[in-house]
């Protein structure tokens, strides 16, 4: 028989963190949200205002390299569609933030606390630009935070939360 | 000339110059023009 603590034990999200973001920041770093209370994470970012069309990037804990992944774009009209790739960087591309409060973007991430290679994807959309990506650190180092990164605009508003599961 | 503002959980302040220079290399990729 099933019992219902054996289901909360092992399935659905439990939320760790929600973080409302400042105004005018270009980096927001989200500590103590990894432990080995669970292998693997859910991040939903919403309601962002970005300064500019932007990159945002993921970085794991403060690691200087070994971030690499791939993002595939489409712009609405179909005038620009293209990939976006990281190779041995500091971070890697998680979405094309956009200008009207409305980028959001959900990923999860898999062992970031675990001495294993961390590996993240999920999707995005800045109003303007929509995709998704795939990206991984490739190192066993173990994280207890990440970072958001513009690529020189600022962010404004929306909330980061994150929530913990197991598989 | 003031460093960008940096976000640490509920912390927003400027960034050190370190951290700027950290910055700098963990964003340096092309922004796509639509």
């Amino acid at each position: 028989m099933t019992r219902a603590r054996d289901v909360a034990s092992s399935g659905g999200l439990t939320l760790i963190k929600t973080q409302t973001i400042g105004s005018g920041v270009s980096s927001v770093t989200i500590s103590n949200v990894f432990s080995s209370t669970y292998d693997n994470y859910r991040i939903v970012i919403g309601g962002v205002d970005c300064s500019a069309v932007t990159n945002l990037r993921l970085q794991l804990g403060s690691e200087p390299n070994e971030h690499y992944g791939s993002l595939r774009y489409d712009f609405y009209t179909g005038t620009d569609t293209n990939f976006t790739r990281n190779v041995n960087q500091a971070a890697f591309v998680i979405a094309i933030g956009g200008t009207n409060d409305d980028t959001s973007s959900s990923f999860d991430i898999c062992s970031p606390n675990l001495a294993k290679r961390t590996t993240a994807s999920g999707t995005f959309n800045g109003f303007a630009y929509s995709g998704w990506f795939g990206g991984g650190v490739n190192t066993t180092n173990q994280y207890t935070s990440f970072n958001l990164l513009t690529s020189g605009a600022t962010l404004t508003g929306g909330k980061i939360n994150v929530y913990g599961y197991r598989m | 000339m003031t460093n960008p503002l940096i976000q640490i959980d509920d912390e927003v302040r400027e960034m050190t110059d370190e951290e700027y220079a950290q910055y700098l290399v963990a964003s340096k990729d092309v922004i796509p023009v639509g």
